[in-house]
């Protein structure tokens, strides 16, 4: 059987920091294909395929989004919500990207039910850590080259 | 008086006598005594025949009725001396004692003494004066040899003198007996052989014993009566028994009954010619008097109490002298006691009184006043022994004091109190000062809220001025701002409730209009047994300090704001920073050379970035001294030079740009000012959607009372939720476009500077927006308000 990819979305308007994510991801155990948006409705349509990413086959839906908190248009709350009030894609794994440890100690304490917090700049055990946490259905560990990709 | 020589004709038949003489001597000694008896008898003695016409009538009959026998011997009968009334009554009672009629009459004699009854009768005999003479007449037959009845001989016996002495004796009897009915006392008379000779009625009500028990006589009943009703009887056994007590002495006791009441007994023995023949005994009911003195002996010693346990000095004069005087006086007056009694009343005062009068002189008013029954209180001042002086309060009292009328003086030393009074008097005008010269506005209201009183800081607070004449003061509340009057309102009734305003801040308003922020302090006053009587409310003009904290408030805020912004955006470029470099030290070890550059770059940027914002903080932390002193400006003027300034921007961009032409002026500083305008233009210009050429307006207009300037553009518009973040501190809305974005952040800081508020009007996205700004110009209040 062949191995899966896991998909990801990266939700961040700092093309800086979008930069350091992808680099991680270069460096990470398990094949996957990053897609990067930069605001939240952008991120939003994505999600739920639509607009521009209505094509699945090019936009699968993500195994993992990883949330930058302060985004143009669209808050990264109000991403949050929309995705958990979705009547399918509710469960998506999301975690929040913030910029320090007193901002991910307010975000968590104000429920915002992501599934996780972490600290940029983005630490690769870290992220493989809670990938494993979550349980994310995907490859089981290969060494395989990695596919580095931008949309 | 004439001798009647003729000798009674049957007196020597009828009068046997013996003697030791024999014959004719015999008989001429019966007859000598016959002669003897009959005419020289004291008695009047008439002789009758059975008719009644007088034989014989002795010279003491002579002597008694005023006829000569010669004149009636053989002539007259005796019944004629006699009062026809009398004869009739006799003749009527012999009749009954017969039990056959009697003719009243001679006859009435004869048919008597026929019957064998002697008759002694008193009679009432006529002289021949016409005199009645009372007489007790004695009858009896005169009989012959044969016994038969032949007349009837009459003894009469002037009864006169008896009549007197009777009289005298029934008219003593009864003034006897009449005082020892009137008498008060109950007296009680016994026989020395144990019988009751007399009593009167108030002994029966004294003791209220039963008549029947006095009438019968019944010692022994009348004692156990008696000893039952009294509260010891044991003691008064013996004596109370011994009422036919025989001595001679006379006794008295008190008894004391179970009822209260308290007799006085007193008894004499009753001397008939210095024998004792009974005992009289006089019982007073001395109850009242018995009580009287006793509660008057315990008046007397109340008062004796009351004079030595008095913390008071009490003295008693007569309204000349001191008579006397309790422990007090002599400790008050540091004299003893006999060195007060018998001086005079001016001896324990100074010569003369505060008001210059002499004491003495002003003293005997004061004590004739008390005497004539008017109490007296005053203060005085006194001297002791030593001469040292003290004040005091006097009050005199007239009263009666074993009988004579004296006037007490009590007398407090108020040395003390005087003292505390002028205590009191300095802390009150301590407390006046510090009210009159307190920095605040004190007010004393009643629970109605009426303004009992104002200190002059308080009228200047709300009336401009402390010199206004205590005005017609108006119910506090209505001191209070219009606006603020309910939220007074509420404070009163919390403070009323017991809940206190503390700090409190309100706007309160001038007489003339002026408005200022005042702070209430408040409290609840209560009289001495805890019952609210009225408010007292401290105010204070805090219009500085209010614009002050709100300023230092609107600075905190900014600070925080300030603060977080600064941690967060400037971090940004740092995780740029730390993350690159990350990877260049990955990547030099790894001996990779490709990005080298491109990251270190973005290293350099970001570094850049750090000092923009940095750059910008500084800017805008300087705005507060960058601020010059407020002038006049002409806003057509100010907008004019900004669309100079921006004239090239405003070509390349082929923006339509129209300024109101009648701005009104404002006031502040017009650089500031002009940098503001500038901003917002420049805002405009780049947040028109591209391709299109912006249009710009710029204006004025009213917003509430005041004059608001607006930039507006039909441009992207700014999303509601948006309209208050992109004042803030780096905050862009696009991140794309140039700059650090402090533009707005500068332009909202310059214009709160002024006093002023800048805020953003757009429907949304694509529908434009409206940046407006006002400037209040001269007025201080804070736009916090």
């Amino acid at each position: 059987m062949s191995a899966r990819t896991l998909n990801i979305l990266l939700v961040e308007d700092n093309l800086d920091h979008a930069e350091l994510v992808r680099r991680t991801f270069e460096h990470f155990p398990a094949a996957n294909s990053l897609h990067h948006v930069e605001d939240g409705e952008a991120a939003l349509d994505y999600i739920f395929g639509e607009g521009r990413y209505e094509d699945r086959l090019r936009f699968p839906v993500p195994d993992l989004v990883l949330l930058d908190l302060r985004l143009p248009r669209l808050d990264g709350l109000d991403v949050l919500r929309r995705v958990r009030s979705h009547p399918s894609l509710h469960g998506i794994p999301i975690v929040v990207l913030t910029t320090s440890d007193t901002e991910r100690d307010l975000a968590a304490a104000n429920e915002y039910r992501a599934n996780g917090f972490v600290c940029k700049p983005v630490d690769v055990q870290r992220l493989s850590h809670l990938v494993q946490e979550l349980d994310i259905p995907g490859p089981g560990g290969s060494n395989l080259p990695p596919d580095g990709d931008s949309p | 008086m004439t001798a009647a020589k003729s000798g009674p004709t049957d007196a020597a038949a009828g009068a046997p006598f013996r003697s030791s003489l024999v014959g004719t001597q015999q008989q001429h000694a019966s007859e000598a005594i016959q002669r003897a008896i009959v005419n020289d008898a004291a008695c009047a003695i008439i002789a009758t025949d059975l008719e009644g016409i007088i034989t014989f009538f002795n010279p003491a009959a002579e002597q008694l009725l005023g006829w000569s026998a010669a004149e009636l011997v053989g002539k007259h009968t005796a019944v004629q001396f006699l009062l026809p009334g009398e004869l009739a009554a006799h003749a009527r009672r012999l009749a009954k004692k017969l039990g056959r009629p009697v003719e009243p009459g001679f006859g009435a004699f004869v048919a008597e003494v026929r019957a064998g009854l002697r008759s002694d009768v008193e009679w009432t005999y006529l002289r021949r004066d016409g005199l009645p003479v009372p007489v007790l007449l004695s009858i009896t037959g005169l009989r012959d040899e044969g016994g038969a009845l032949i007349g009837l001989v009459g003894v009469a016996t002037d009864i006169t003198d008896r009549r007197e002495v009777e009289a005298a004796l029934r008219q003593q009897h009864s003034l006897l007996e009449a005082t020892l009915q009137a008498t008060a006392d109950g007296i009680l008379a016994v026989s020395s052989e144990g019988r009751i000779t007399s009593y009167n009625r108030q002994f029966l009500e004294l003791w209220r014993v039963p008549k029947e028990t006095l009438d019968a006589s019944d010692m022994n009943a009348l004692a156990d009566y008696i000893l039952k009703q009294l509260s010891n009887p044991a003691a008064m056994q013996t004596r109370v028994r011994h009422f036919n007590d025989t001595s001679k002495a006379d006794t008295f006791d008190t008894l004391e009954f179970t009822d209260g009441r308290v007799f006085e007994r007193f008894s004499r023995p009753q001397l008939v010619a210095g024998r004792v023949v009974g005992r009289v005994w006089s019982f007073r009911d001395v109850t009242a008097r018995h009580w009287a003195v006793a509660s008057l002996r315990t008046s007397e010693h109340k008062f004796k109490m009351l004079f030595d346990s008095a913390k008071d000095a009490i003295l008693i004069t007569d309204g000349k002298v001191f008579l006397d005087c309790n422990q007090v006086s002599e400790t008050m007056f540091a004299c003893p006691r006999d060195q007060i009694i018998g001086q005079t009343l001016g001896h324990l005062s100074p010569e003369r009184q505060p008001d210059g009068r002499r004491s003495a002189e002003i003293a005997a008013e004061k004590v004739q006043a008390a005497l004539a029954g008017a109490p007296q209180s005053f203060e005085w001042i006194h001297a002791r022994a030593d001469g040292t002086l003290f004040n005091a309060e006097v009050s005199l009292n007239r009263f009666e004091l074993r009988g004579q009328t004296v006037i007490q003086a009590i007398i407090r030393d108020i040395t003390a109190r005087k003292l505390a009074e002028a205590a009191q008097h300095e802390a009150e005008q301590l407390y006046r000062t510090l009210v009159n010269t307190s920095p605040d506005g004190i007010l004393l209201l009643e629970l109605t809220g009426r303004v009992l009183y104002s200190s002059p800081k308080a009228l200047e607070l709300f009336y401009g001025s402390s010199e206004i004449d205590p005005p017609v003061l108006s119910n506090a509340l209505r001191l209070a701002g219009k606006l603020h009057r309910r939220r007074a309102a509420g404070m009163f009734q919390d403070a009323l409730a017991g809940k206190f305003p503390a700090n409190e801040r309100l706007v309160m308003r001038r007489r003339d209009g002026h408005e200022f922020v005042a702070e209430l302090n408040g409290t609840l006053l209560r009289d001495g047994l805890g019952v609210p009587w009225g408010v007292l409310a401290i105010i204070r003009d805090v219009t500085d300090r209010q614009r002050q904290e709100d300023e230092l408030k609107r600075k905190n805020t900014e600070l925080e704001r300030f603060t977080y912004t600064v941690s967060h955006d400037l971090r940004s470029p740092l995780i740029t920073i730390k993350g690159f470099a990350g990877a260049l030290l990955a990547d030099a070890a790894a001996g990779r050379t490709a990005r080298l550059h491109e990251d270190l770059t973005r290293i350099v940027l970001a570094a850049g970035k750090m000092s923009e914002l940095l750059n910008g903080l500084l800017v805008l932390s300087r705005v507060g001294r960058m601020v010059n002193p407020p002038v006049e400006v002409s806003m057509n003027k100010l907008v004019q030079d900004v669309l100079d300034l921006l004239a090239g921007s405003i070509a390349q961009r082929q923006a339509r740009v129209m300024a109101q032409p009648d701005l009104p002026p404002a006031h502040g500083d017009p650089q500031r000012l002009q940098e503001v305008v500038q901003n917002l233009v420049e805002n405009a210009l780049k947040f028109s959607p591209p391709g299109s050429a912006p249009e710009i307006e710029i204006g004025a207009k009213i917003v509430g009372y005041q004059t608001a300037y607006f930039v507006r553009d039909h441009g992207i518009g700014i999303e509601p939720r948006f309209h208050e973040s992109i004042f803030g501190l780096f905050n862009k809305l696009n991140p794309r476009t140039e700059g650090v974005g402090i533009g707005l952040a500068l332009a909202l800081r310059i214009v709160e500077f002024h006093g002023g508020a800048l805020w953003v009007e757009s429907a949304g996205a694509g529908q434009g927006a409206s940046f407006c700004f006002t400037l209040p110009g001269r007025k201080a209040l804070s736009a916090s308000q």
